[in-house]
């Protein structure tokens, strides 16, 4: 063994499932376009990049379930082409319009060759599903692809046990489907970690989570290598802690490297920036200005005025970012390999969208980051939680501390003053659908479609995301809507039922609109059932 | 191998293909269904995915040409028609009519707790005690750290007195890696608790390091300092300075919006003035010609509209253009130049 420690990079995908079949576009949909063109598609071609140039790397990516069902929808992804296809339109025109801006045309032209890559990649490489492309890159052994929780439901606070567990085990069946292979980890929502959740992942066979810090730093008996090595549960599960050194130097807005002023600005965007006749077509249909997702600007400073953007300049700085966080990592693992009787693993997890929608040049500091860690250097190795578990498998057994990566380290961020009001209703829910699946342990037909799509009504509901930006306070009135609607939905499936006056057309209406997991059980949420089914399950996996 | 290099094999090729790729009941498919098959099962994978060429003959084939080689099929209206949300949609129920008191941790040093009562309770009570909206309510919060509780066995307990127009409260029980429980109740005039929802049971997490050591894990305590220095939690392992250090990085991770992913829009406000101004100067070009003539301006060919006509956008810096455009017929026998000249200064 040549290497000194373990460097694991853990990127964090998701968005909440954000469909709206019932309007022509939807402006909540572009997140996820949004994400598509700047983030997932520059990853994978980062990953195939290096592939095809032999380098050998490792690299662990949480697929959240919403975010698989999303690239899975076909209405989303025909929506997705036609976006694409007026931003390679307005792309051409801007080509045209700063052909005399040499400062700008240089940009325009990359934005517009990006497009199109897009259009190829999505359409013709992958015929509109990019989970074939996350699951090409799993299969050439570089990615390892976790799960998350089936809706991103924020487990410290669910309390209803059945719930929790359905929220793992849906997301555990759904990998299974669509990666042909079983999840060995999971991120947990918002990185939210209670006692007691390794037991439901246990069940379904996942071997590791992660927690924050503090989450490792104070788990009880007190861990020797503090978050440099995983501890075990003691249900079994492996807890990897997040390193907040490196954390800081990607996301720090201040110290960071994304704040770097030779790096392109979020801010100005041509849909803010142009004549409104012109921009006009690529706006919403409501007619307000929003990010169009060219912009020509680089951050410069903190003033106003605003320098064009350098590409070459930019790319500079990536490889000379890269070449700073390994070194940094380099000198950190050394020194704990000194310190400690065992090779340190560093966890550094990141929200996945953070690379090339916030920060633009993300992917290409990633490219580079692996090739150095590949060929500059021997002290760091690029390991995943998993590979280094089969490495390492002794571990001091202890048990996490309640905690979450969100502002302050605890459950604060969704549960305060502009989102408690939701919880009576969720737990509520919970307990409702756990009634209902007990009540009616072998429906059919109407009545089992009915209880399918409450436990969907329910699902999405327990979505952390509505809690969360009810708490960061823009987009607001979206999330406060989407939480009634579900709560509202729900209730009335669960009138329907429990009276015997299932509407059919509700029904169908429902089935169209929140269409995430088609093949959803609801017996899931019956406790007597699915603790008998899982028991088998695990036997199966462990024996 | 790419889709264009699949459609120039033969079916038997294709075939062969197939069937080492495991097609089951080759024989039966036509040669697009094979493409379609070996596509799926062997996702082309180019070393070099940016080649130019595949994908602009990609992009004329799908945004000049055919459009429907890589779309879905069009989803049949009946399912696209979904009614938009009704007014009725949003309404929620204000109370589901349970007596329940329900406790959450919200971090170590405070609690949250929601409750309800059923109108049964409601008239019982007020029959009882003359008025349900006079007993004052209050929350009995008891620490049941490491007993089985019981409802007098506690280590201690303190009241909340709350008022009737609320059913949520949060508490400040400042006491972390302790076990609570609540009771919704009011004290009677005897100065006994008369209990009326009793809370499921938490705990909070620990907001230090743990006392506990293992001592097969066992590091000595200048080291374990050492670490959680280097874990980047601050200089000792007391709490205030972690949560400090948790709060700043929070903070800067929050400013730069990049938590929770993808959901704030940007709102451009130019800052730092009272007052300003943003000119920009665009100049529009446009014209008319045999729609089947060749056109350029500038050198550079241009796309005429199906009718002939044109128009094309720059943005105009400072400084002379001359802009000559050149229609040709499409025979290649007239030809036609005209040069606008345009100077633009900003003062």
């Amino acid at each position: 063994m040549m290497e000194k420690g373990y460097l694991a990079l853990v990127l964090h995908a998701h968005l909440p499932f954000v469909r709206h079949p019932e309007f022509p576009d939807f402006l909540e949909e572009d997140w996820f376009f949004e994400a598509i063109t700047e983030t997932y598609i520059p990853l994978l071609k980062t990953y195939q990049h290096l592939v095809a140039d032999g380098i050998p790397f490792r690299i662990t990516m949480s697929l959240s379930p919403t975010l698989i069902s999303m690239f899975k929808d076909s209405l989303l992804q025909q929506r997705y082409l036609n976006k694409i296809e007026k931003l390679i339109e307005l792309a051409e025109k801007e080509v045209q319009r700063t052909k005399w801006l040499p400062e700008f045309a240089e940009t325009a032209h990359m934005y517009l060759e990006h497009f199109r890559f897009c259009h190829y990649f999505f359409a013709e490489k992958y015929r509109c599903d990019l989970t074939l492309a996350f699951k090409e890159m799993m299969d050439s052994g570089c990615l390892e692809l976790i799960t998350c929780g089936a809706t991103h439901g924020y487990l410290p606070l669910m309390l209803n046990q059945t719930a929790m567990q359905a929220q793992i085990s849906i997301a555990v069946q759904l990998h299974k489907r669509v990666f042909g292979r079983a999840p060995r980890g999971i991120w947990l929502p918002e990185c939210g970690y209670t006692p007691g959740v390794d037991q439901f992942l246990r069940s379904e066979g996942i071997r590791f989570f992660f927690t924050d810090a503090h989450g490792i730093l104070h788990a009880s008996p007190r861990p020797k290598y503090g978050v440099f090595a995983p501890i075990y549960c003691p249900s079994g599960v492996a807890a990897f802690g997040r390193d907040l050194e490196s954390s800081k130097q990607v996301w720090s807005a201040n110290e960071g490297y994304p704040g770097d002023p030779d790096y392109r600005e979020f801010y100005r965007d041509i849909g803010y920036d142009l004549d409104y006749e012109y921009i006009r077509p690529y706006l919403p249909s409501s007619g307000i200005r929003v990010n169009t997702g060219i912009k020509y600007y680089r951050i410069t400073g903190r003033t106003a005025h605003k320098e064009p953007y350098n590409i070459w300049a930019a790319r500079e700085k990536a490889a000379i970012h890269a070449g700073n966080f390994m070194f940094n990592r380099e000198k950190q693992i050394e020194y704990l390999a000194s310190v400690l009787d065992r090779p340190p693993i560093v966890v550094s997890p990141y929200d996945a969208e953070l690379f090339g929608h916030w920060w633009f040049e993300g992917p290409l500091w990633l490219d580079y980051l692996i090739r150095k860690i590949t060929y500059d250097q021997k002290t760091v190795k690029l390991i995943t939680p998993g590979d280094y578990l089969e490495m390492f498998p002794r571990n001091q057994v202890s048990t996490p501390s309640m905690s979450s990566w969100g502002y302050k380290g605890y459950n604060e961020v969704w549960l305060e003053g502009s989102n408690d009001w939701i919880y009576p209703h969720l737990h509520k829910a919970a307990e409702r659908m756990v009634e209902l699946a007990y009540a009616f342990p072998n429906a059919d037909g109407d009545l089992r479609r009915a209880l399918n799509q409450a436990a969907r009504e329910l699902l999405l509901l327990q979505s952390s995301d509505w809690a969360f930006i009810m708490k960061t306070g823009t987009m607001v009135e979206y999330a406060v809507r989407r939480t009634k609607v579900h709560i509202h939905r729900f209730n009335q499936l669960y009138d329907q039922i429990k009276y015997n006056r299932i509407d059919p057309n509700y029904l169908s209406e429902l089935e169209k609109k929140d269409n995430i997991f088609p093949d959803l059980d609801y017996a899931i949420y019956n406790p007597a059932l699915s603790a008998q089914t899982r028991q088998t399950e695990v036997a199966a996996t462990y024996i | 191998m790419t889709r264009e290099e699949l459609a120039n094999k033969t079916k038997k090729d294709l075939t062969e293909i197939a069937k080492s790729l495991g097609v089951k009941g080759t024989s039966k498919l036509n040669k697009e269904e094979l493409v379609e098959h070996i596509l799926l099962l062997d996702p082309p994978f180019s070393a070099n995915p940016e080649d130019a060429p595949l994908i602009s003959h990609h992009l004329d084939q799908s945004l000049n040409g055919d459009h429907s080689l890589y779309r879905q099929p069009p989803i049949p209206e009946h399912l696209t028609k979904v009614a938009t949300y009704g007014d009725g949609e949003q309404d929620i129920p204000s109370s589901y009519n349970e007596t329940r008191i329900t406790l959450m941790v919200r971090d170590p040093y405070w609690l949250y707790t929601y409750w309800d009562i059923d109108t049964e309770t409601k008239n019982k009570l007020s029959q009882r005690f003359g008025g349900f909206y006079h007993i004052p309510l209050c929350i009995r919060v008891y620490d049941i750290t490491d007993v089985t509780f019981d409802g007098s066995n506690s280590n201690y307990y303190f009241d909340v007195t709350v008022n009737h127009n609320t059913n949520s409260w949060y508490i400040n029980v400042g006491k972390p890696n302790r076990s609570f429980c609540v009771d919704l109740g009011f004290i009677q005039p005897d100065g006994t608790f008369y209990t009326i929802a009793r809370s499921n049971f938490v705990t909070t997490p620990r907001d230090t390091v743990s006392d506990v050591i293992d001592e097969e894990w066992m590091l000595i305590e200048e080291d374990f300092k050492r670490l959680y220095r280097l874990a980047g939690l601050g200089d000792g392992n007391s709490s205030m300075e972690m949560v400090e250090s948790l709060i700043r990085r929070l903070e800067q991770e929050m400013s730069s919006g990049a938590v929770s992913s993808i959901s704030g829009q940007a709102k451009y406000e130019p800052k730092q003035r009272q007052f300003w101004l943003a000119l920009n100067t665009e100049l529009v070009i446009y014209g008319a010609t045999e729609p089947t003539a060749h056109v350029t301006i500038q050198g550079e060919p241009i796309s005429l509209r199906p009718d002939g006509t044109f128009t094309l956008r720059f943005a105009l810096p400072d400084g002379c253009q001359h802009i000559p455009v050149v229609a040709q017929s499409a025979d290649g026998i007239d030809t036609i130049t005209m040069t606008p000249i345009v100077t633009k200064e900003t003062k």
